[in-house]
């Protein structure tokens, strides 16, 4: 009997001390403030191996969801600013947010220490396979002639789904009914099983999906190079350049070296050609907006989204 | 056929082997950790996995999401606290089992069932995964809307004798379902300016709060011990939690096509399917009234229904790159990132990746049965050891521990604690937890069912026929009513023929 | 008069939350207000009902007698560790809490040298976890803001 307590204790320390020495951590802290699977998710885990390739180190993925990605943003400035830890961050989330939202959001959009944006998802319009429709033109004659009849899948309310039903609407003076889901998953099942007549989402769907969707029009300056079929926007007349960009920022304690060191890594991963085309093939455009960029672009993005939130009676 | 025989005899390739094995292994761990969910689990793999081939990366990932299922009734039973979200209809008589003295009884059914129903819902993947797939396309909103309907008809067999207080709990699940931003409206609801309650109540730190926290204080306040020990000791009563598996051998199957059904449905995971399998078994048993004091019944009801929802998830994953549950979020991340398309393609140019990954998935089913009954004995046996002084001690950090791995925030463990001393409070008063936490995870689904169903139907022209004018919403209705009105009938049926 | 005085105290108090919930779904949008007016007015309904039947009838709830002393300290040492995980740390604070709830649930009826052995192992447990946790599933554990201070 004492042989065996005696033996477990030893059984434990042994294994306390292994435990402290394997994995003491080191690498980088990736914190998404979203579930896992999403689309921040899975670039940021295409990132990981370029990451380790080049600076030899690794790229740690966290998660801290809610509130749409506010419990993490709100969170962002009590991280260690030393340069181990950054947070993803989206547009328009981080603007639109406190927009909507004000206080309950949680955080300004100035408390947000942006960094750099490196892909951004561009808004599409999808119908399913077996659709009679087969162009935009084509969807909204329907709309013209069936005034509300035509319905819209897409994730959330006043996301960038519902937004770009409501450009499209104003554009091409159209009345259609979006119906919101939760989540993209939720949105593309619905136009799968036909229980909508499209859906407002993102390029990435057509990705994931391939054969069984349509991508009609897609809200990029020029035409996507994994789909050189589907005209943009633009093209087809329609001003609509949108869609959701993804990038990174520090905590507001991080010196303006370190904001620069982390803008130059992400922007020399974008600039692999094998991490291009990982991406463009998942329906992601690649784009390189640094540090050094990145003031002008939030107050773009900024006047913008103002402009369609007071369109909305978002604000006065 | 030929390439298919070639498929199963890669998944038995040495490193599939023992990825499934320290998969299981892994999963049943973690899942016995309350906080610690199966999507946790698969999302800490997922780096892992890149390094590896498709198939096996599947595989392992496959092996953790259905060991950690499995190990979510460890803690289920043995202290009342959902390990995973699926395991919660365990608790219902796992842990009166436990209480009772049959606490190894209620281990090794749990352990059958779950191999029971994980195979079940492989052997559906397998076999029936493009038409399954077809099936769950055919449920809209409207469908979605009846099913929760359904599923929250259930209260009245959940509730013990006191209707009024078990309706008044399941009223307030419903209302927790809606604090945070609404799907529709995108208004921010209840949150009294919390923007933590932003994305509405996280499920797992309320379960740990609602459950475990008034078994803690319990624990605490009164005398004598934790679980009954039983006196025939040793062997975990195999050979008798075995034949009790046998002669249920119809409730076990019928537990496992609940949760295969219930995981085809995206959106709908083990929690729901555990809740509508217990619910289904208890109103149709000649045992009633002795489920929730520990029927062996119920348990099998809810571990099959929980463990067929992951060969059932992976339809609507695989076939239509849509997660069936949150874990099959995770891993369609995973494949994303490796240049695998889901869909039609998968079964066809890429089927060998399928199959190898169906046959993995399937030995790490079986393998689960020898290690679960194995490794629950030794959990067992260790825990009736521990004197109530530690262990009190220990259950509180592996709360506190577990609810904060969840999000990596602090706020959920205050918020697992004050849902603990409300839920203490509401046991007090006479209200339990089932009906609560029924009306906490149907909630949503009813609510988005019927608003969604609403919109589409008056674009459409008529929301009345959208409603019910569809064949399986109309089956749906047909059964709300039946079982609403069944029970009642029966009774003034059996009274006017007695006379 | 009152038979079960459980049932109508908790009546009244869902009658007030009912009040109040009907007041938060009053400044909502249409579609986000169904279910909340819905169900709170089932909720108000059934309250009422729960009154009423708490003057006819007692449905009695098990409950054995308390011991509040040890509840009471339970619930300080365990709000007390959270408040204090991220200010004083993680392992710090755990051990702490934990071998303090020891001594709670001990109380006076258990020998100096079983309190003694259950700490040294409890606090072996607590260790075990703690770096499985943080190097094994890699979960940020709070490293302790006042104890960063003390370093500055």
């Amino acid at each position: 009997m004492k042989l065996n307590t005696f033996f477990k204790k030893f059984l434990a320390v042994i294994s306390l001390l292994a435990l402290t020495f394997t994995s003491a951590n080191a690498g980088v802290t990736n914190i998404i403030p979203f579930g896992p699977g999403g689309e921040s998710d899975v670039t940021a885990r295409m990132q990981q191996p370029y990451y380790k390739d080049i600076y030899n180190d690794d790229i740690v993925v966290q998660y801290k969801p809610g509130g749409g990605g506010s419990v993490g943003w709100s969170s962002l400035n009590s991280e260690k600013g030393d340069g181990s830890v950054i947070m993803g961050v989206n547009l328009p989330h981080i603007i639109m947010q406190p927009i909507a939202k004000g206080d309950k959001a949680g955080y300004k959009t100035e408390d947000i220490n942006v960094f750099s944006f490196f892909h951004y998802t561009p808004d599409a319009i999808l119908v399913e396979a077996s659709s009679p429709y087969n162009s935009l033109a084509e969807l909204i004659d329907f709309a013209k002639k069936n005034p509300g009849k035509l319905t819209f899948s897409g994730s959330g309310t006043y996301s960038a789904n519902h937004l770009l039903t409501i450009s499209l609407n104003q554009k091409a003076n159209i009345k259609t009914t979006y119906v919101p889901f939760k989540g993209t998953g939720a949105a593309v099942q619905a136009l799968l099983g036909k229980q909508v007549v499209a859906e407002a989402g993102y390029s990435t769907v057509a990705a994931k999906q391939g054969s069984k969707v349509r991508m009609l029009a897609v809200a990029s300056e020029s035409r996507l190079p994994a789909y050189p079929d589907v005209p943009t926007f633009k093209e087809l007349g329609f001003d609509i350049v949108s869609g959701a960009y993804r990038g990174y920022a520090l905590p507001k304690s991080a010196s303006a070296a370190t904001v620069k060191e982390w803008s130059d890594r992400i922007m020399k991963i974008n600039s692999d050609p094998k991490f291009k085309k990982q991406m463009e093939d998942g329906a992601f455009v690649v784009v390189n907006i640094g540090h050094d960029q990145i003031d002008d672009f939030m107050k773009q993005q900024q006047a913008a989204n103002e402009a369609i939130a007071k369109e909305l009676g978002l604000i006065k | 056929m030929a390439s298919l025989f070639a498929d199963f005899l890669s998944s038995l390739s040495l490193i599939n082997l023992g990825l499934a094995f320290s998969g299981v292994l892994a999963g049943i761990i973690i899942g016995a950790l309350p906080g610690l969910s199966a999507t946790m689990a698969v999302a800490i793999l997922v780096p892992f996995t890149f390094a590896l081939e498709p198939s096996s990366g599947l595989i392992v990932l496959g092996a953790i999401y259905t060991g950690a299922i499995f190990g979510g009734s460890w803690s289920a039973i043995l202290i009342n606290t959902p390990g995973t979200p699926s395991a919660v209809a365990t608790t219902f008589d796992g842990y009166p089992l436990a209480k009772k003295g049959d606490g190894d009884l209620a281990m090794s059914i749990s352990c059958m069932s779950s191999f029971v129903g994980g195979i079940i819902g492989v052997i559906c993947l397998a076999l029936f995964a493009p038409p399954l797939a077809s099936v769950s396309l055919m449920f809209g909103p409207t469908e979605y809307f009846w099913l929760a309907l359904l599923g929250l008809t259930l209260i009245s067999t959940l509730s013990e004798g006191d209707n009024i207080k078990s309706l008044i709990g399941a009223c307030i699940g419903l209302l927790m379902s809606m604090i945070g931003v609404a799907v529709v409206g995108g208004d921010v609801r209840m949150t009294w300016n919390i923007s933590f309650l932003n994305s509405g109540i996280e499920i797992v730190s309320a379960m740990i709060g609602l459950f475990c926290i008034p078994v803690i204080l319990d624990l605490t306040s009164m005398k004598g011990k934790h679980l009954g020990e039983n006196e025939t000791p040793k062997s975990l009563r195999l050979k008798e939690s075995f034949l009790i598996m046998f002669a249920k051998k119809f409730e076990a199957v019928r537990g496992a096509l609940i949760g295969t059904f219930v995981g085809i449905l995206p959106g709908a995971g083990g929690s729901i399917a555990s809740i509508v399998s217990y619910g289904e078994a208890k109103r149709t048993s000649k045992n009633k009234e002795n489920f929730g004091k520990g029927e062996p019944e119920g348990l099998i009801a809810s571990e099959t229904a929980n463990n067929a929802t992951v060969g059932g998830g992976f339809v609507p994953t695989l076939c239509l790159g849509i997660p069936g549950t949150p874990p099959d979020a995770v891993i369609l991340g995973a494949l994303l990132v490796q240049g695998i398309r889901t869909g039609d393609t998968l079964f066809t140019q890429q089927s060998s990746i399928v199959y190898t990954f169906i046959f993995g998935l399937l030995l790490a089913t079986i393998m689960m049965l020898p290690l679960g009954l194995l490794m629950g004995r030794y959990a067992y046996k260790s825990l009736l050891k521990v004197p109530k002084q530690v262990l009190i001690p220990i259950i509180i950090f592996l709360t506190i521990i577990g609810s904060y791995s969840i999000q990596n925030n602090i706020l959920n463990v205050y918020f697992m604690f004050f849902f603990g001393l409300i839920g203490w409070v509401l046991n007090r008063s006479g209200f339990r937890a089932s009906p609560i936490v029924l009306g906490l995870v149907l909630g949503q689904i009813a609510e988005q069912g019927f608003v969604q169903a609403y919109i589409i139907g008056s674009a459409q022209g008529s929301v009345v026929a959208n409603y019910f004018a569809r064949p399986i919403s109309f089956v749906l209705v047909l059964l709300i009513i039946m079982s609403l009105f069944f029970p009642a009938l029966k009774k003034i049926y059996k009274k006017r023929f007695s006379k | 008069m009152i038979k079960d005085l459980t049932s109508f105290i908790s009546g009244i108090c869902l009658i007030i939350l009912s009040v109040i919930l009907f007041h938060e779904a009053n400044q909502l949008s249409p579609f986000a207000s169904v279910f909340p007016y819905a169900i709170t007015s089932v909720l108000l309904l059934l309250s009422v009902l729960l009154i009423f039947r708490s003057f006819k009838i007692e449905i009695k709830v098990e409950k054995e007698n308390v011991d509040t002393v040890k509840i009471f300290l339970l619930i300080i040492v365990f709000f007390a560790w959270i408040y204090f995980l991220e200010r004083t740390g993680f392992v710090l604070t755990s051990l702490i809490a934990f071998n303090l709830l020891i001594l709670v649930n001990s109380g006076l009826s258990v020998g100096i040298k079983k309190i003694a052995l259950f700490m040294i192992f409890g606090s072996i447990f607590v260790l075990l976890l703690y770096f499985g946790f943080k190097n094994l599933l890699l979960v940020p554990l709070p490293e302790g803001l006042w104890l960063r201070d003390l370093q500055n």
